[in-house]
């Protein structure tokens, strides 16, 4: 290694930094962040950033997914007659509006990338649409073993009672997956009602379709998660 | 007359027609931005998504014992890729992209193999009986087998309390 | 910005010379704007470092009087302090404090939030209102515990453990797994925050292998932080819905496993402690640079060791449950495992300590914490090895050689290494140095006090001595006491840092740029810092640790009207 010169003060290209804002300011975006070079750089942060997140959230997920493992390799049998008991067809109803509502979440993150607010607007609206649909079918279910008594908190019962046990934990997991699953939804909605308001005033640049980019990442994922959950939940032992 | 001579010209005036999206794109890509995916692409992805469901099910009603949820597992997590890769734009995206994309999933089997470990060997030992009085799976070749005084009772399933 | 903010005749439309104002201080990160509401809706990083600093101290108060409370107990052998069941939420409360709302943030939070940014060359981190989230959530995370606190406590040990934390628990289960749930949420937020930062606003030159050591260690700490606390964030939250909704999930009764959430707990929990430690590293890798005037030896190695931890602590939890009915199979495999991570902190160890070796060493306070560091850590981390023997381990786990054993990671490495940086980065954060001599002498009062209260521990635990225990046989009286007289002697070494930099923020003397004429891009900017960190965004050139040139002329903008002094 060659003995160092003094460090070399000279500031960062910044010639390219003048035009890249002249430039996102001429498409009418005023959002690169002060502590940001350039456009290019926010974009890179935001996706690795949204990445990371998920990750957090596979984790999340995937720590009751083994939770729900450990015991269904257990009690297979209970969970069997338990699952059973759920319907099959309302799920794959619900699987298939979350798939449909992923493809209108990845056409609004196209329309905004091609500076379309008007259609960015459409399919979040039908992505909200198809996202309430799934929410309420869950709460008619959620309604239907209740009613039934095999909701594991109360009064909670179930034939033949020597899988009594291992059923009222498949129904533990049940709701508890679920109602993360759909709790992470109502906040997906959140979003999208957020981007919808900014889609209907001012509107997406092609620029800067950050947001919707990062709001359909995370849609995506719960997409994913549901993914897995409904054969695990609605599927075991269907034969 | 070109949008951008007017920089305040507001987005949403320009009609989506196919003419802007070269344009938009080359806009994307002087910023360093990714282009949109064509709309083929998601079109095609759904279809082969809502076929696999179909499939997903059909998987289910047909006895294919223990290797039905490993089928099952396979399915969605094919599912699981077209959503990432096309959807999520993994397709395309920087190498760091797709190593953040899949670390979570590596630590998640992390988790599950060291635990299922546990599980799997409970009831290998001699001197404990398991969890459930029988072994999940069968210990290996080599593992003493767990002393078998009489007959193998059925598996005791978890009683409900006693209200 | 005016370069000495002395005014002249100009500056008063040509009056005669008066007596001149007091020169004007150069605007700095502090005093730029001093509303309460700048503060508290600030996105500067460093001002977000000094919120942390101000609520972990406030934490750290907490827990520490919780272990004044147990000493005392634990003084006389009977349980006549205390009841035992209050006994019980005293160590709980003491754990749970100073675990989840003080050593996890403590290093990355306050000193990681200061300095990544300009270590890297950057103008904040990658998120900065993410970044003031972070903090908002564990200021919430440590309010709800405090109503835990205050609604009757908690006594099920700061691990939860079901099924008492879930069916048999009278106490504020709940509540507190909800303010650890949010703190956690804090950790995962500042983890991503700081990958994301280092890997993409680095400042032109500044490849990953010119990077401090420092940054290194908490880019580890961070993978960890991101990837271990959603696991924490699961167990937890089953047990609270299992509590809040009287299901099964870990109930026994009805077929359910208590080992499974000791599994999901400790996948958090074990590498939680390299969480803890992880940044500790990386100040002593920078205090020793700095006080042997010498690059770490074996640069590389410190880093790639960083990782190393950070990786394999993922795969030892299940020594934590040796004697749970977890397999012994699977026992044998933890314990291998536990072995192998033993040997990426030995390299540091070793590293440190080579760095050291015909080096330029001073003994200035901070290097004090840093010696102290490299003795404590190393012997309990050794005695980590021998629990990590199956056979020592069942003799010893739930003693007070457990107790001893992390205490002298925790407190002899973490809280030492936290000082230590707390000491060196001291000018940077608020212009001022601290009185030196002062300093010394709580490092060695400190070190003394923490060696009279653990030492005696690790004695009591082989002996046979449980934790978790408010009365015990009189035959272990005296080390129990040995320990309590300690505590009180750490108690005042711990207290009096406070009163001095405190003393030092008002009557300290002015510290220039780079008052211990370190290498590094942060002593390269004024004391305290501007807002926007450089004036311009600096090209790196040259190597971490660069101290070999002899005539490091490290300039950037101006220099200050109050230039460095020499390190006595």
């Amino acid at each position: 290694m060659t003995p160092t010169p003094p460090p070399d003060p000279r500031p960062s290209p910044t010639p390219v930094a003048t035009d890249e804002a002249a430039a996102a300011h001429a498409l009418g975006v005023h959002r690169l962040a002060h502590h940001f070079d350039d456009l290019a750089q926010q974009h890179r942060a935001a996706e690795l950033g949204m990445w990371a997140f998920l990750a957090t959230e596979v984790l999340f997920f995937g720590g009751a997914i083994a939770a729900y493992s450990v015991y269904r390799m257990t009690y297979f049998d209970a969970f069997a007659a338990a699952s059973n008991q759920e319907n099959w067809l309302i799920g794959a109803f619900n699987t298939a509006a979350l798939l449909t509502s992923s493809l209108t979440m990845a056409l609004a993150v196209r329309a905004a990338q091609l500076g379309n607010s008007p259609r960015v607007s459409l399919f979040l609206a039908a992505t909200i649409a198809l996202a309430l649909t799934f929410i309420g079918v869950k709460f008619y279910e959620y309604a239907h073993l209740i009613d039934h008594g095999l909701a594991p908190w109360g009064d909670f019962h179930f034939e033949p009672p020597e899988l009594a046990g291992g059923a009222r934990i498949f129904f533990s997991f049940y709701f508890a997956l679920t109602g993360i699953h759909a709790t992470h939804m109502v906040v997906g909605v959140g979003l999208m009602l957020w981007l919808l308001s900014i889609s209907l005033r001012r509107g997406f640049d092609d620029a800067f379709a950050s947001p919707v980019e990062m709001t359909g990442l995370y849609w995506h994922f719960v997409d994913i998660v549901w993914i897995f959950l409904y054969p695990l939940l609605y599927l075991v032992h269907r034969s | 007359m070109n949008p951008h001579d007017h920089p305040h010209a507001p987005p949403h005036d320009r009609p989506p027609d196919a003419r802007r999206e070269p344009l938009a794109r080359l806009d994307r890509a002087d910023l360093g931005l990714p282009h949109p995916a064509p709309l083929s692409a998601y079109l095609g992805v759904y279809a082969a998504l809502l076929i696999l469901l179909v499939v997903t099910v059909a998987a289910a009603f047909v006895h294919l014992g223990p290797i039905t949820i490993v089928v099952a597992m396979a399915i969605a997590a094919i599912k699981a890729v077209l959503v990432a890769l096309v959807f999520m734009h993994v397709h395309g995206s920087s190498p760091l992209t797709k190593l953040f994309s899949i670390a979570g999933l590596a630590w998640l089997v992390i988790l599950f193999a060291l635990t299922f470990s546990d599980y799997i060997s409970r009831g290998w030992l001699p001197i404990s009986r398991g969890w459930t009085d029988r072994p999940i799976l069968p210990p290996p070749p080599g593992v003493p087998r767990p002393p078998r005084d009489q007959p193998q009772a059925p598996p005791q399933q978890p009683q409900e309390p006693a209200p | 910005m005016t370069t000495t903010g002395l005014t002249g005749p100009a500056d008063r439309g040509g009056a005669s010379p008066e007596i001149p104002a007091p020169p004007r201080r150069r605007e700095d990160y502090l005093n730029v704007q001093t509303s309460v509401r700048s503060w508290l809706l600030t996105v500067d990083h460093k001002r977000i470092a000094v919120l942390y600093l101000v609520l972990i101290s406030v934490f750290f108060v907490l827990g520490g009087l919780y272990a004044m409370l147990i000493r005392l107990e634990l003084a006389t052998p009977a349980a006549d302090l205390v009841e035992p069941e209050t006994y019980n939420k005293f160590f709980t409360l003491h754990g749970v404090i100073m675990i989840f709302f003080f050593l996890v943030p403590s290093i990355p939070a306050t000193l990681g939030n200061f300095l990544i940014p300009l270590m890297i060359g950057a103008r904040d981190l990658a998120f900065p209102r993410i970044n003031l989230l972070s903090w908002y959530l564990l200021l919430i995370g440590g309010v709800i515990a405090l109503a835990a606190l205050i609604g009757g406590g908690v006594d099920t040990g700061w691990t939860f453990y079901t099924p008492y934390s879930t069916v048999f628990s009278r106490q504020q289960v709940v509540l507190t797994i909800v303010g650890a749930f949010i703190a956690g949420f804090s950790s995962i937020l500042t983890g991503l925050n700081f990958i994301v930062t280092v890997h993409s606003m680095r400042a032109p030159g500044m490849t990953w292998f010119r990077l401090p050591l420092f940054v290194w260690s908490l880019y580890a700490t961070s993978i960890v932080q991101l990837l271990a606390t959603p696991v924490l964030a699961i167990a937890l939250a089953l047990v609270a819905i299992e509590r809040f909704f009287n299901l099964g999930i870990f109930n026994p009764d009805i077929g359910g496993d208590p080992v499974l959430f000791q599994h999901l707990f400790w996948f958090y929990s074990h590498p939680a402690v390299y969480i803890m430690i992880l940044p500790g590293f990386g100040v002593i890798s920078e205090l020793v640079a700095a006080f042997c005037r010498k690059r770490i030896f074996g640069y590389s190695a410190v880093a790639m060791a960083s990782l190393a931890i950070a990786l394999v602590g993922f795969l030892v939890w299940g020594h934590h449950m040796f004697t749970s009915s977890q397999s012994a199979y699977a026992g044998l495999v933890f314990s291998f495992l536990s072995f192998l991570i033993a040997v990426p902190s030995a390299i540091k160890v070793f590293n440190w300590t080579a760095t050291t070796w015909r080096a330029s060493v001073s003994f200035r306070a901070p290097m004090l914490y840093a010696w102290g560091f490299m003795g404590l850590f190393t012997l309990g981390g050794l005695t980590g090895l021998f629990l990590s023997t199956l056979g020592i381990d069942i003799h010893v786990h739930d003693t007070y050689f457990i107790v001893a054993h992390f205490h002298y990671i925790m407190v002899g490495g973490a809280v030492m290494a936290y000082l230590g940086g707390l000491h060196y980065w001291w000018p940077k954060i608020t212009g001022r140095m601290y009185t030196e001599w002062i300093a010394r002498f709580c490092a060695f009062v400190i070190f003394i006090g923490f060696n009279l209260t653990f030492f005696p521990q690790f004695l009591l635990g082989y002996l046979g001595m449980p934790r978790r225990y408010a009365s015990y046989p009189p035959e272990f009286q005296v080390l129990h006491v040995m320990s309590s007289a300690g505590a009180s002697i750490l108690g005042v070494g711990l207290f009096i840092p406070v009163v001095y930099l405190l003393w030092s923020l008002r009557y300290g003397e002015r510290a220039g740029p780079n008052p211990w004429r370190a290498v590094g891009l942060e002593w390269m900017t004024p004391s305290p810092p501007p807002t926007e960190n450089f004036s311009q965004t600096p090209v790196v050139t040259w190597e971490a640790y660069e101290y070999s040139s002899l005539t490091p002329e490290v300039k950037l903008g101006r220099p200050d009207a109050h230039d460095t002094h020499a390190p006595a």
